[in-house]
């Protein structure tokens, strides 16, 4: 439990970091609770002097973010493989199986970013990506004989396909940034809506904590149990080998005698 | 007959609460059952328990959020009375996260019991089964990404 808390703080920091990115503090709590009072009409926007970016408005944007983290993610567990590679000296594998990979995954980055800004780009990138294609297709097959190798080179084409499902499921970074800030959103909303007495301010207050003490607790355990599923998923795939059994040390088991401890 | 989208809104909010709630109250119902099983053995575990139990809740709460979204947007509770076409696409936008949530809602409750029976046996796998009956929520997240990117730029569709 100490351990899950300790988790749980470092992830509170980074989530206050994006949050001030999001311009999200407990959702728009800082302009609602400003309009609530002194019936201005403010947003988040307004009270933060830095742009801000805007999850609900820029929902794309967001997950072109989220897809590049992926790729940066991918590549450094691919850095991985490369470097276990080398230290096998199995050559072979780490310049042709990891390398051209980890090209051709650099050459389609270069490709969009070149599709969004200049062709010359797009042009490099498509040419990077088409070599690391051709390499790949002549060295994949070269543990088989014949006109296996051919084939071989070929069908390992094919892996580009779990490359890209794997880039894709970065897209839950997008998913989980954006509920959590709608939610707040949404409860500041349910809190403000009671009017201004007596009453509707002791609502509101009750609203408010109960409704972000109920937020903040279901998003501690998806913060870390997503991100591990693709730390563990998509990283860890590309190099790491698990398996073994957990070492249990021999221990006392008695059936007919309790033995207490005195302390 | 119908001069506004009203009615189809309406429909919408109540087809986004009561189907993700019910998912949910499936599931956390199961999940509620099983756990009580455990605490008769041993009812030092209700802690533990009671967190697998509240795991399969979550779907309501995005069936609520949507609801309460349509229900600000189409003039309940604030926003402009929508327009047929507008009231139809809330209709459309609330069935995703009441199927979706629906379904996962019954698929995380049975994940939950498994969970809970996992942890009965033996208490270090407590962090195990937490993580694996959290993992099916992703989905009923994605239902929720979409019905609520529909819900917020219907009201500034020209239609």
């Amino acid at each position: 439990m100490r351990n899950n808390l300790k988790l749980f703080q470092y992830c509170g920091v980074s989530t206050f970091f994006w949050g001030l990115i999001f311009g999200s503090i407990f959702g728009d709590a800082p302009a609602v609770l400003y309009n609530y009072f002194t019936d201005a009409n403010l947003t988040m926007a307004d009270i933060l002097p830095w742009s801000t970016l805007d999850p609900q408005k820029d929902a794309l944007l967001l997950m072109v973010i989220s897809i590049a983290f992926g790729l940066v993610h991918i590549l450094v567990g691919m850095g991985c493989k490369f470097y276990i590679c080398l230290k096998q000296k199995d050559y072979g594998g780490a310049f042709f199986d990891t390398g051209l990979w980890m090209l051709m995954l650099v050459g389609f980055a270069v490709l969009a970013v070149g599709m969004a800004t200049s062709p010359m780009i797009l042009y490099i990138g498509a040419g990077i990506a088409i070599a690391s294609a051709e390499g790949l297709v002549l060295t994949q097959g070269r543990n088989k004989k014949g006109f296996g190798k051919v084939i071989g080179g070929l069908a390992s084409l094919y892996d580009v396909t779990s490359y890209i499902s794997d880039l894709l499921s970065y897209s839950r970074l997008l998913a989980l940034g954006l509920t959590t800030g709608v939610m707040a959103q949404v409860f500041n909303m349910l809190a403000t809506m009671f009017g201004k007495g007596i009453v509707g301010t002791v609502f509101m207050v009750v609203i408010m904590l109960v409704g972000h003490a109920i937020n903040i607790g279901l998003n501690a355990l998806g913060s870390y149990v997503h991100t591990m599923r693709l730390q563990y998923v998509e990283m860890f795939s590309k190099f790491y080998e698990g398996g073994g059994e957990e070492f249990e040390p021999f221990s006392l088991k008695s059936k007919y005698i309790k033995i207490k401890e005195d302390k | 007959m119908f001069t506004n989208g009203m009615f189809f809104a309406l429909v919408g909010a109540s087809i986004a609460t009561a189907l993700a709630g019910f998912g949910s109250a499936k599931g956390v119902g199961g999940a509620a059952q099983a756990s009580m099983g455990v605490l008769s053995e041993d009812s030092s575990k209700f802690g533990k328990m009671l967190v697998l139990t509240l795991l399969p809740g979550t779907q309501g709460l995005y069936g609520f959020i949507v609801g309460f979204l349509i229900l600000v947007n189409c003039g309940v509770l604030g926003g402009a009375v929508p327009s047929i076409a507008q009231g139809l696409a809330f209709l459309g936008a609330s069935l995703a996260i009441g199927i979706g949530g629906m379904v996962s809602g019954f698929a995380q409750g049975r994940a939950a019991v498994s969970g809970i029976a996992m942890s009965a046996k033996d208490d270090r796998n407590f962090s195990k089964a937490m993580v694996s009956v959290t993992l099916v929520e992703i989905y009923a997240l994605l239902s929720f990404i979409v019905s609520l990117l529909v819900v917020i730029s219907v009201p500034a569709l020209k239609i």
